[in-house]
């Protein structure tokens, strides 16, 4: 599971006030680019959405157990929708891609929020940089930066021009946004774009974790403090931590098998000639539940209760992980 | 002729290497694929207008592919009109959303950790059959033992009523499957099967909605999608619960019983095989395993392309019917060492035999249950058999390879 899968929010971890749940029903769906969507959610009853800046994210309560968070995109003056973007990576199993399969006009979706940690600050001028998916808290922020007759620069990156949502619109913004899909531009010239630091500009940015280390090298470097304001999405499917290897240990044979960070336990034992049963490859037929004798399961699984998965007496060896160094299995 | 890389391989003049529908065909596949594996990796044929992926990692990969491979225009390979299987509900026909929402409503029944709770059950079953003929040197091992365990354990699990009338399912169960070899049409008797079971199936639907039990068919009409009851208030024979029904029915009994006969038949080809069993029965799983992929008892199955894709370089348009032959994955030569060979004690690898994915069997740890336990009373309670004629093949859908005689002699 490596692929980018949605926006998650990393700094997300303190719940500041108690955050009501809110019914909403899927009121449009847009086929925005290869791989993306654009889902538009207005209350169920009918009602005002709470109030929002752009950068605020929502929580969004998958019917399948997961709760998964997405940029709001949408125009904050307008309180009866949001409109999130929502990216199917090919290696993402669950969230977006329930999203992507599961969720209709019609079809009713519980959230919670918005919150915000990637606030827009006051300032002269702004830069603006988007790799793939995190073009969607940036297009709320230039909606309020253009209203308010500040400049700004749009720098987006993505795949290829298809898989990059939004690009229409922002393009009809003129030459302030610049597109660059690496399969014919390349990667940004980062070091052009902030080849110029300066007091009175701020630079946001939001995408995967190499764009962002590689604009953090150079704004450490060369900004002044403060300048850099950004908010990653993990590289992960679900809630958030990024996966990371762990051992199994086989107790009828006493081998110990590294679980990389981006295979799973299925995968590793097949490759080391330990085969497990198994069908549907993403937790939820049960076929290749593994009994767990010692050791804290990560279940992933949407096959297992709530109350089986606490018993922590197997897993689903497809997609759940380990929520401590070493599993030891009844293999 | 070389394995062409960019344009699939096409028949000239009508002299197919690969036509399902044909008596040439069904007598050998094996060696069919084998040329298909080797020459035509890619293979279109143009007097029915499909493709075919033929080795184990294009077959996987397009299974594996939910969103460029689509279910809609259903599994079969014939009935193109989709007489039998365009009704809703209809499982391995039906793409997501509606898929997973669908199978989640039975899912948990057929779990291994629901399964395993039949064991005794199984064995039970398995043993009075075996009763029946312990005494006997001359057995036929599919129609005696290996047709009548699923016919008795998946209707009870399902929950059909038992006595007289489950005549009448066998009768249904053979029928929706009738056809005429190197047709592609149901035929008459196939067509009024499918209607006066779904007909039934929405009456015992009905009657569980007043009486629920403990089996799938209650499970069925009680089941909610997103708090939306998916039974309909007058359940009929078109309704989506019955097609749910109807798509378990089909899947549970023919598949099973083509499996334990495949299972006996290549074991009573091979005495050495059949005695490593005895000596460890711990070996018996894997002999179930490598019947599923010996033989792949559901052979090909069969997708709709929702974009143009490239397999091995060859660009398969949108809109192409896709047939995945599974059965020549599992005996793909650069998969299984000796593909060709049947061999218990070949090293464990994951075959295709239950398909994978999305539609992956529902039903798989129930087959390999019934198997397995078949195969372990077989062997604790009789010796040594050998083939005493000539196996015969069940006249089914040409998706389908199953035999329903196997006669053997035990010593
Ligand atoms: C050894 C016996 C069996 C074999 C070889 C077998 C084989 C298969 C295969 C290959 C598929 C995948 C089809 C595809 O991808 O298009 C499948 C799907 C399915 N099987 Fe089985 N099967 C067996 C037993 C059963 C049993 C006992 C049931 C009981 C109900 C069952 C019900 C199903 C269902 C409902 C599906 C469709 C699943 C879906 O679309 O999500 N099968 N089976
Ligand atoms: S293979 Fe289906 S849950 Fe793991």
């Amino acid at each position: 599971m490596s692929a980018l899968a949605t926006l998650t929010h990393s700094s997300t971890v303190t719940f500041e006030e108690e955050e009501r749940e809110i019914k909403t029903t899927v009121v449009a769906r847009l086929d925005a680019a290869t791989d993306v969507v654009l889902l538009t959610l207005a209350a169920a009853d009918g009602s005002e959405l709470p109030a929002w800046r752009p950068g605020a994210h929502i929580d969004v309560l998958l019917s399948n157990g997961i709760t998964r968070q997405y940029s709001l995109c949408s125009d904050p003056d307008d309180r009866s929708s949001y409109t999130i973007g929502v990216l199917n990576a090919p290696a993402s199993r669950g969230g977006s891609r329930y999203v992507h399969e599961s969720l209709h006009v019609g079809t009713s979706l519980t959230i919670r929020g918005p919150r915000n940690h990637f606030e827009l600050v006051d300032a002269q001028r702004y830069v603006f940089i988007a790799g793939g998916i995190g073009i969607t808290p940036i297009a709320a922020m230039l909606r309020e930066v253009e209203n308010a007759g500040k400049p700004w620069m749009l720098y987006y990156g993505g795949r290829t021009v298809s898989s990059m949502a939004l690009r229409e619109e922002l393009e009809s913004l003129g030459d302030r946004v610049s597109i660059w899909p690496e399969d014919t531009a390349g990667f940004m010239d980062l070091a052009t774009i902030l080849g110029s630091p300066d007091e009175d500009t701020v630079v946001y940015t939001c995408g995967p974790e190499p764009l962002l280390a590689a604009i953090e090298k150079i704004c450490d470097a060369r900004w002044p403090e403060g300048s850099l304001h950004y908010e990653r999405f993990a590289a992960k499917a679900i809630e958030g931590a990024t996966d990371t290897a762990f051992e199994v240990e086989l107790a009828k044979s006493g081998r110990r098998i590294t679980v990389p960070a981006d295979k799973s336990v299925l995968e590793t034992l097949g490759e080391n000639g330990v085969h497990i049963l198994s069908s549907c490859g993403e937790g939820t037929c049960g076929t290749c539940e593994t009994p767990v004798l010692e050791g804290e399961v990560d279940h992933r699984d949407s096959v297992l209760t709530k109350d089986e998965q606490s018993r922590n007496d197997c897993m689903m060896v497809c997609v759940s992980r380990s929520k401590c160094p070493l599993l030891v299995l009844d293999v | 002729m070389s394995i062409n890389i960019e344009k699939p391989y096409i028949e000239s003049e009508y002299a197919p290497i690969y036509d399902p529908f044909t008596p040439e065909f069904q007598a050998d596949p094996f060696s069919v694929y084998e040329r298909l594996r080797r020459e035509a990796p890619v293979y279109y044929n143009e007097k029915w207008n499909f493709y075919a992926l033929s080795r184990f990692d294009d077959v996987r990969a397009a299974l594996r592919d939910h969103e460029t491979y689509l279910n809609y225009q259903g599994v079969d390979i014939d009935d193109f009109e989709q007489e039998q299987s365009g009704y809703p509900g209809m499982l391995p026909n039906i793409d997501n959303p509606r898929h997973d929402q669908l199978r989640a409503t039975v899912q948990r029944s057929f779990m291994p950790r629901s399964i395993r709770a039949l064991t005794d059950e199984v064995r039970q079953v398995c043993d009075l059959l075996i009763d029946k003929f312990a005494d006997q040197k001359d057995v036929d091992i599919s129609a005696d033992y290996s047709w009548p365990i699923p016919f008795e354990v998946f209707y009870n699990f399902l929950g059909m009523p038992e006595g007289d009338i489950r005549e009448k399912f066998v009768r249904w169960t053979h029928g929706i499957k009738d056809r005429k070899i190197g047709s592609t049409e149901l035929t008459d008797f196939a067509r009024e099967s499918s209607r006066e079971l779904r007909e039934y199936l929405a009456y015992l639907l009905r009657e569980r909605r007043k009486n629920p039990r403990n089996d799938v068919l209650t499970a069925i009409v009680q089941a909610e999608i997103n708090g939306v009851p998916l039974a309909p208030e007058d359940i009929d024979y078109a309704a989506e619960a019955t097609g749910l029904a109807f798509a378990l029915y089909l899947g549970g009994v023919e598949t099973t019983a083509g499996t334990m006969s495949t299972l006996f038949e290549q074991l009573a080809r091979y005495p050495e095989q059949q005695q490593a069993l005895h000596n460890d029965p711990m070996l018996i799983p894997r002999a179930v395993e490598e019947s599923l992929r010996y033989r792949t008892i559901f052979q090909v199955t069969a997708r709709t392309t929702s974009r143009p894709v490239e397999v091995d370089g060859v660009q398969i348009p949108e809109g192409k019917r896709v047939f995945l032959i599974l059965g020549s994955a599992n005996r793909d030569e650069t998969v299984f060492e000796n593909a060709d060979q049947f061999d218990i004690l070949r090293t464990p690898k994951p075959h295709l035999g239950f398909g994978e994915g999305l539609h992956g069997c529902l039903g798989n740890p129930l087959a390999r249950l019934e198997s397995t336990v078949a195969l372990e009373q077989l062997v604790a309670r009789k010796g040594m058999f050998e083939l005493a004629g000539e196996p015969r093949r069940y006249i089914t859908t040409p998706n389908a390879y199953v035999l329903d005689r196997v006669p053997v002699a035990f010593k």
